[in-house]
């Protein structure tokens, strides 16, 4: 299934509460299989949501003050329980985790300390910087994924990379989401897509697709990353 | 010696400005990083903006990068950007012995023609503080004087860096002690 189909399907289940994964047997027990234990890092361009992604996963407030991050900042280590629809949780953990700055030079000096270890790099999209300036938000995607590619050697073989396309209410508006709306994310799926295999190449095969989500609204948040992990669980390299 | 500033990303642009000598370039570009401790901080780090603040965060810095020179740099908390986040403008000084830093230095500062009001304010808070003798700043240009093997000195305690400098200046019951 292409990244458009999965992308259009996990909108279509957040605005629908259709439980599209419970139709798979055994589905859930495989994400709770394979995500037990896991690491993750989160990366992303300036004021992509990383902070704010933390702070949803902690189950903490979203913060008052924003500040631009600059340097490394240490989390403490923390697990995740997170519910799937089934009632069942899902436990994960974020070892070592290091927030990071997004500007450049920040990428250049840091990114590579964050992703190490990790076994899911979830990798952040601002969509209405994409809708707004796609221009430059792309180039600052194809940088990125450039990165990755000269880095990859130096994180886990098995590290599955997955994107996250965040503001995705701001973008869309709040559910049901107009068809038109629908439509001109649909073309932002295909444009990033077609960036992401043309500058990956053999490694496009590390990356599990985009998934919508929003840090701003919980709700939004805990439909959309319980999608992102079962997207994981199934299209991930094997 | 060569004395730059980073600017502030007041658009979000991403990429980090370094203005030197009337020009300005990227910071990527201009600064070699691969040459820079990673417990040395282009900026400010998050931790210190979330104590309860009376005055702009201002924070400063050394690295010894061999040869006898190093890297002093003064940030001092800029207001907000276009998406309302705290930024920050730093003044940098490369290739700098620390004999060098002394209050005669700002004479030869020139102010960046787009932070003009704020590059002010961390020069007026840096003559204040050479002027002092417990100030952070002469209390971290002694820690480099005293503690030749170390290579990173801040003038704050950073708890929550996963890279910490070698030298902090630790804030307790008014003693100053190095805890490095």
């Amino acid at each position: 299934m292409g990244w458009l189909a999965k992308f259009v399907e996990v909108v279509l289940f957040v605005v629908n509460a259709t439980p599209i994964i419970e139709k798979i047997p055994g589905f859930y027990q495989k994400i709770k299989s394979w995500w037990t234990g896991k690491t993750i890092a989160i990366i992303g361009a300036t004021a992509s949501g990383k902070n704010s992604m933390y702070s949803r996963l902690r189950k903490e407030p979203m913060p008052a003050e924003h500040i631009q991050t600059r340097g490394t900042t240490a989390l403490t280590d923390f697990k995740i329980s997170w519910p799937l629809p089934n009632g069942e949780h899902v436990d994960f953990k974020c070892k070592r985790s290091i927030n990071i700055g997004g500007e450049i030079d920040e990428r250049d000096r840091h990114w590579s300390q964050a992703c190490e270890g990790a076994d899911v790099i979830f990798y952040l999209i601002d969509a209405k910087k994409m809708r707004e300036d796609k221009l430059s938000t792309l180039k600052r995607f194809h940088d990125d994924m450039r990165w990755l590619v000269t880095n990859f050697r130096d994180f886990k073989p098995s590290v599955t990379v997955h994107l996250l396309l965040n503001k995705i209410d701001v973008t869309l508006g709040s559910p049901p989401h107009t068809n038109s709306a629908l439509n001109s994310m649909k073309k932002l799926v295909d444009t990033i897509e077609k960036e992401a295999k043309d500058t990956l190449d053999e490694y496009f095969q590390r990356v599990t697709g985009v998934t919508p989500i929003s840090m701003s609204d919980e709700h939004l948040f805990c439909k959309y990353f319980a999608s992102a992990m079962s997207t994981i669980t199934e299209l991930r390299p094997k | 010696m060569k004395i730059s500033w980073i600017l502030p990303d007041r658009e979000q642009t991403g990429t980090m400005l370094l203005e030197h000598g009337g020009s300005i370039e990227s910071l990527h570009i201009m600064l070699n990083l691969h040459i820079l401790p990673r417990a040395f901080i282009l900026g400010i780090p998050e931790e210190l903006f979330l104590a309860n603040r009376s005055q702009p965060v201002f924070f400063l810095q050394y690295a010894r990068l061999g040869d006898g020179l190093g890297m002093f740099a003064a940030s001092l908390e800029a207001g907000k950007d276009v998406g309302g986040r705290t930024v920050v403008l730093t003044l940098l000084i490369e290739q700098c012995e620390p004999a060098m830093l002394k209050s005669e230095i700002i004479t030869e500062i020139e102010i960046p023609t787009s932070e003009v009001r704020c590059a002010n304010n961390l020069l007026s808070e840096l003559t204040k503080q050479f002027s002092e003798r417990t100030s952070p700043l002469n209390s971290l240009l002694q820690a480099i004087e005293q503690f030749p093997e170390r290579q990173t000195f801040a003038s704050e305690v950073l708890r929550r860096s996963a890279n910490r400098p070698d030298w902090m200046k630790k804030k307790r019951h008014g003693i100053e002690s190095d805890i490095g």
